[in-house]
């Protein structure tokens, strides 16, 4: 019974015959079922496991490792501030409150339609554009409540493009609407 | 042979083979250095940091000494104040929310986290942060709980998992701080062998849920002895409280047989001997209902009735049938009982394989006898062979030994059998054959073996794997379940003595009961060897049969049928030598109260035929005696009394019938046992 759609176990495919052992493909493998599933499902990491020929034990101890894999539902926006220094300097304490009042959620929560996931996390290394938020893997840059609020408001008309890792990502994007300062 | 280093020590000089590791050649001249996440069977992973020396010339400062191999000329203080003040900083860290429970935790008195910070630790911590919470305790599965509070992440419990049992259990979850033990999925830690990661965890984080809070250790003294489960014989720690009660069972390691590790099936199985229904006091039946007697009075009647039943019918109407559970003294002077008191050859042990061998069964059982093998041999094999067998079923650990033969030391393991079995996954190659069909299979390796004809795939295993030496071949002697049983050992025979013209051989039965090679080579048969049996003497339908006595055997549990228990009343004597009231014992006329394994001094002969010592380390309940006690005492009721005060006179007795046996003083049985010299081969 898979969960993992064809182009997913190709994809995974590709990353295997890069290493000498298979194993050495968990991390982008999981990043492949994390972003066709949403999150890291005990059936999708056992499906990891069947297909790099590892165990579900080791698969776990390596997803719960980082934590930019999912191990709960996420919304299908999942907002990650970034909190280190240099954002915090900036205001992104203040960003996180105004987003989590906004949408009624706590970081670490999903709104109740499904729609959004809030989360705290350490440095995505754009400081020089501090604040800085990553949306499903697409970077929004010099954050201001006003650039959040039509953020939001595009991901609400299901009108906000967002990125992914490239070459991992099998989920179709969204078309953009918000230009990010680059 | 070994290149040896010269190494210096906290200014103590001497010489290690190469390679040692730094810890093990300290361990080695009695130099102690702290350790959590190092484990002699384990190996080093370096994750604890308590172990940390300072060595000259290595400028990185503070090194771990689990981790660094001895190099020659290397000058090393475990206790110069840059490692001291190193290892109290370690052991803060190790306290920083370890919540110090000591005075309700299992682990408190016997617990390496306390003797160690004691010891190196600093005294007092400088925390005042409030300490980190879990929820606990965790039920991990149906054996094991977890206090994740407690736990220092050592990684023993999910080395062990991963790397000797190698079912993956255990694991650690997040990282840093949030590092936790767990599960897949929260799912239950379920194993043969839970039981070793309680004892390998250096705190109270991993506790057995049936001994949670039932004891301090420091009541508890542990004293050595066999585990008496199963014919691969671990080595235990007993532990006793209060010199009467037995409350745990701790590993004991023997590198030549358990490696240390013990299976659960083992492990918990002990609460018998404290158990308030064991038979205390001889018993003599009236109508429908036992009474208590003195032994004078159970002896008197049961000489009485034993005498007329020989005068009437001559003495093979009386029949023995002794467990293989019971030691080589109990059974030596069985037999000698049977034998010279009642005069009857009818002696037999059960459980056993009913075989009905002619003269090449019998050869066949001796060819494999011949080739006996030692357990440590397993790791020296270039193949292993399961032909038929299943040594997670019989006899546990060693399916932790095979692992080890495999993962350090390259063997490679061919199984042979009808089904699935746990070490299948483990298996280079494997053939199958229909249930029950082991003979024809035996036969077509064979045939293969000399040239003949065999299908392909047996042809291939055989080119590939049994043209190499050595080659350990693991049979289940029980023969569960094949249809050809005599044909099937006769095969097994041959093809073990062709593949001995080859190839180095070696043979391990898997056996009924703890001492079954001990009964085999006392000689616990009945006239006719193993083509006859005094069982089925017994209970055959002609039986002439009239007086019986049965040491520790569940006849009418093993043999269910009617008719079993019809034959038992039938019988105008019936002896049951016990510790509880078995179905068989229900049946006697006399029930005898019998010593458990833990409460006589004597002797068991594992698998690979290693003489071990089992002790008296508790007293027996009431006034039950070893058996071989009670049949001496017995037989001075009668006109040939047997003379023996001591087990070690009946071992004398043994070591003159038993030749390979005679090579063995019983004062000198070293604590981890010892194999008959005669088959100490290189």
């Amino acid at each position: 019974m898979a969960v993992l759609s064809e182009a997913a176990h190709r994809r995974i495919g590709e990353f295997v015959a890069k290493y000498p052992e298979r194993r050495s493909a968990l991390l982008p493998a999981l990043h492949v079922a994390q972003n066709e599933v949403g999150w890291l499902t005990r059936e999708a990491m056992e499906e990891v496991a069947v297909i790099l020929d590892l165990d579900w034990d080791q698969v776990e101890e390596v997803a719960s490792f980082y934590t930019m894999y999912y191990k709960q539902p996420v919304g299908t926006y999942v907002l990650e501030v970034c909190k280190t220094l240099p954002c915090s300097i900036l205001g992104a304490d203040e960003m996180i409150d105004y987003i989590s009042q906004k949408l009624g959620i706590a970081p670490g929560e999903t709104t109740a339609d499904g729609m959004f996931t809030l989360f705290r996390v350490e440095c995505l290394a754009a400081c020089h554009r501090a604040p800085v938020m990553q949306v499903n893997h697409r970077y929004f840059q010099n954050l201001t409540q006003e650039k959040v609020d039509a953020l939001i408001e595009a991901a609400r008309q299901q009108q906000l493009r967002t990125g992914g890792v490239p070459g991992l990502t099998v989920r179709r994007s969204h078309p953009d609407l918000i230009e990010t300062e680059r | 042979m070994q290149d040896l280093v010269s190494i210096t020590v906290d200014g103590q000089t001497w010489q290690v083979p190469k390679g040692t590791l730094l810890w093990e050649a300290c361990k080695s001249q009695g130099i102690d250095i702290p350790i959590f996440c190092y484990h002699t069977k384990l190996g080093p992973v370096g994750a604890c940091r308590t172990c940390l020396v300072e060595i000259e010339g290595m400028s990185k400062g503070p090194t771990t000494a689990c981790s660094t191999p001895v190099a020659d000329g290397m000058v090393v203080s475990t206790r110069s104040p840059v490692v001291a003040k190193a290892q109290r900083g370690i052991f803060d860290f190790l306290l920083a929310n370890h919540p110090l429970d000591c005075p309700i935790c299992d682990r408190g008195g016997e617990c390496p986290l306390q003797d160690q910070s004691f010891a190196y630790g600093p005294g007092t911590s400088r925390y005042i942060e409030p300490k980190r919470h879990h929820v606990k305790p965790i039920v991990l599965g149906p054996t094991i709980a977890l206090d994740r509070e407690r736990c220092v992440l050592c990684w023993r419990c999910v080395r062990f998992t991963a790397e000797i049992a190698e079912d993956k259990s255990i694991i650690l979850l997040d990282r840093g701080e949030h590092t936790v033990v767990g599960t897949f999925q929260d799912e239950p830690y379920v194993s043969n062998f839970s039981g070793n990661v309680v004892e390998l965890c250096p705190v109270g984080a991993l506790t057995s849920r049936k001994q949670r809070f039932n004891f301090r250790p420091w009541e508890l003294q542990n004293r050595p002895s066999v585990c008496p489960h199963c014919a691969f014989g671990c080595n235990l720690n007993v532990s006793i409280r209060k010199n009467d009660e037995v409350i745990r069972f701790l590993s004991r390691d023997n590198p030549e047989v358990d490696d240390s590790w013990l299976c659960d099936r083992g492990r918990y199985d002990y609460e018998f001997v404290n158990s308030p229904d064991r038979v205390t006091a001889p018993m003599l039946r009236r109508g429908d209902a036992f009474v208590q007697v003195p032994w004078d009075e159970a002896f008197q009647f049961i000489a009485g009735r034993l005498a007329t039943v020989v005068e009437e019918s001559g003495p093979d109407t009386v029949v023995g049938v002794a467990s293989p559970r019971l030691t080589n003294e109990d059974l030596f002077v069985f037999k000698r009982f049977m034998n010279a008191v009642v005069g009857s050859v009818q002696v037999d042990h059960f459980p056993r394989p009913q075989l009905e061998l002619a003269g090449d069964g019998e050869t066949a059982l001796e060819t494999l006898n011949s080739l006996n093998a030692s357990i440590s041999s397993l790791d020296e094999a270039r193949t292993i062979v399961l032909l038929g067998a299943d040594p997670s079923l019989r006899e546990p650990v060693m399916e932790l030994r095979l692992r080890k033969a495999v993962n350090k030391h390259g063997a490679r393991l061919v199984v042979i059998n009808s089904d699935e079995i746990p070490l299948t996954g483990k298996a280079e190659a494997r053939l199958t054959y229909p249930a029950g069909r082991l003979a024809d299979m035996a036969h077509s390796l064979l045939s293969s073996l000399t040239g003949g004809d065999a299908p392909e795939d047996v042809g291939n295993v055989v080119a590939t794997y049994l043209t190499e030496g050595p080659v350990a071949i693991v049979y289940d002697d029980r023969l569960d379940g094949v249809t050809d049983k005599n044909g099937a050992l006769v095969a097994i025979g041959d093809l073990a003595a062709a593949l001995g013209e080859r190839v180095s051989v070696g043979v391990l039965p898997l056996l009924d009961a703890a001492n079954s090679l001990g009964a085999r080579d006392l000689g616990v048969l009945p006239l006719g060897g193993w083509g006859g049996s005094a069982v089925d003497r017994l209970l055959g339908p002609d039986s002439q049969v009239r007086a019986a006595f049965v040491l520790g055997a569940n006849l009418a549990r093993d043999i269910p049928a009617p008719e079993t228990d019809r034959r038992l009343e039938q019988l105008d004597l019936l002896v049951v030598n016990e510790l509880f009231l078995t179905e068989t014992a229900r049946l006697a006329d006399v029930v005898l109260p019998a010593a458990s394994f833990a409460e006589k001094l004597g002797t068991f002969t594992n698998s690979e035929r290693r003489i071990q010592m089992v002790r008296n380390i508790v007293p027996t309940p009431g006034v039950a005696r070893a058996d071989w006690e009670i049949l001496v005492d017995l037989s001075q009721y009668t006109d040939r009394p047997l003379d023996y005060a001591l087990p070690q006179q009946v071992w004398e007795d043994i070591r003159r019938d038993v030749p390979v046996y005679s090579s063995i003083s019983y004062d000198t049985i070293p604590p981890q046992g010892v194999r008959p010299a005669s088959l100490q081969r290189a």
